[in-house]
């Protein structure tokens, strides 16, 4: 029987693997997939004791996995929502980049300084995960995420719309 | 035996497709997930290499993990502060209008003596807080400071609460910093998530550590010394638009901030930078804040 993990870097090496290739089977991209795993192991890491003691600390992290998979696509469809409606009062299920119109990017544009903006275009509008951002910008994910988060705040409270 | 192997080969003949779409099948089904079903799907799409084109191995992974995700929240990697021009000097008092849900989580907050930061040869200045709607950093002025009292001893620190000042104690003692106050308060229940972690590269040096109450709730406490001039070089910190209140702990001033759905109070002498990052509510924060002054 293999040796039960002892540490967060041991469970790490025990399922990275799996995890990475599920959440990629599910999602269809190499950069979301990873932000999933990686942030499933954050949640790991804050119930670690928890997870080591379990009795099947696999299932343990599938599951979380899977939550977290739910969220994060819940989260993208609310933020393209969200700036769709902005102005405009368009369907939730079409995707921003074929309906937003060229006068309300640019409204938008102006409304943010550069750092929230290049964060809100790469993630909203263009699909790129915090973690393709975090690595252009040389910073880490938490601080892609409330990047994106101000920006959203600011737009509400400037361009009002509904949320 | 004999079902596990029927099943395993089954399982086997389904393609990887098939294999992930009877895998979020059982996690979408009214009931329960069968977890021992669960674990052999997932065996059999561990053996399956070549889903791992394109992705990570698991050693770049735990690289990502460590430098872009096990951060404290809200800290940038970038070790130089961004192009935010700095706002105006607050001194004023002035309330932290936010108000916070939280559950209770210890926080330590570390503060270097004035004769340590000496002992290493580097000259202590005085130091002024800048913010913006956006960003909050320190900036040393010329003005040197002048204590180096000798720091009292402790003797009330509480049984359940050793273990988690003598492990800091240890980290300090690596580190090459003495004179340690420790909080003697910590909210039941509170232990270290993990090993404290030490750093050192051309900047700065430190330790950084955070304590959990086994549910969602955080605390994260990082000291940093850094070299030569000081915290010129330190990060700029995020926040959010709240003001920053300023905070008084006999002669220590402390700056209470948010980030959202963190808070965040920061100490600085002009060499040293002392930040503990929360989901804990204002007033735990200031209760921590109000205990410093106790040393082992």
């Amino acid at each position: 029987m293999p040796k039960k993990a002892s540490t967060l870097e041991e469970l790490y090496e025990d399922h990275y693997k799996v995890m990475i290739k599920i959440a990629k089977g599910w999602l269809g991209n190499d950069y979301w997939a990873e932000e999933v795993v990686q942030e499933t192991f954050c949640i790991a890491q804050k119930q670690l004791e928890k997870v080591l003691t379990h009795e099947k600390p696999r299932a343990w992290l599938m599951k979380t996995l899977k939550h977290k998979i739910q969220e994060s696509c819940r989260i993208r469809d609310q933020e393209v929502r969200m700036l769709v409606t902005l102005d405009f009062d368009v369907p939730s299920e079409d995707k921003a980049e074929e309906r937003l119109y060229p006068s309300l990017i640019a409204e938008v544009r102006d409304a943010l300084p550069e750092e929230l903006w290049y964060v809100l275009r790469r993630h909203v509008l263009e699909g790129a995960t915090h973690l393709e951002i975090a690595k252009e910008l040389d910073i880490t994910v938490s601080s892609s995420q409330k990047r994106l988060e101000r920006a959203k705040k600011r737009l509400r409270k400037l361009l009002g719309g509904k949320k | 035996m004999k079902n596990k192997t029927s099943v395993r080969g089954f399982l086997e003949e389904l393609s990887t497709e098939q294999l992930l779409d009877l895998l979020w099948a059982e996690y979408e089904s009214p009931e329960d997930a069968d977890e021992d079903l669960v674990l052999r799907i997932m065996e059999v799409i561990e053996e399956r290499d070549e889903l791992m084109e394109g992705l990570p191995t698991t050693e770049q992974g735990w690289e990502d993990f460590q430098k872009y995700f096990n951060t404290p929240d809200g800290e940038d990697c970038s070790p130089d502060p961004t192009e935010e021009l700095p706002g105006p000097v607050h001194r004023r008092s002035r309330p932290v209008k936010r108000l916070l849900t939280a559950a209770l989580i210890a926080a330590m907050l570390i503060l270097l003596g004035m004769a340590a930061v000496q002992a290493f040869g580097a000259d202590v200045f005085g130091v002024i807080a800048r913010w913006t709607d956006e960003t909050f950093h320190f900036t040393a002025v010329t003005e040197p400071e002048l204590k180096l009292e000798p720091e009292p001893e402790n003797e009330n620190i509480s049984p359940e609460n050793e273990a988690i000042c003598l492990a800091v104690q240890e980290a300090m003692n690596k580190c090459g910093i003495t004179s340690i106050p420790i909080p003697t308060w910590y909210p039941k229940g509170s232990e270290l998530a993990d090993e404290i972690k030490i750093f050192e590269n051309r900047i700065n040096r430190g330790f950084r550590y955070s304590l959990t109450n086994g549910d969602n709730d955080y605390i994260v406490v990082i000291v940093q010394h850094y070299y030569g001039t000081g915290v010129d070089y330190a990060r700029v910190f995020e926040k959010d638009s709240f003001d920053v209140e300023e905070y008084v702990k006999d002669d220590w001033e402390f700056y209470i901030m948010s980030n959202l759905d963190s808070t965040s109070v920061t100490w600085s002498d002009g060499q040293t930078i002392l930040k503990v990052s929360s989901n804990t509510s204002l007033e735990i924060m200031k209760n921590i804040i109000n205990s410093m002054g106790d040393y082992i």
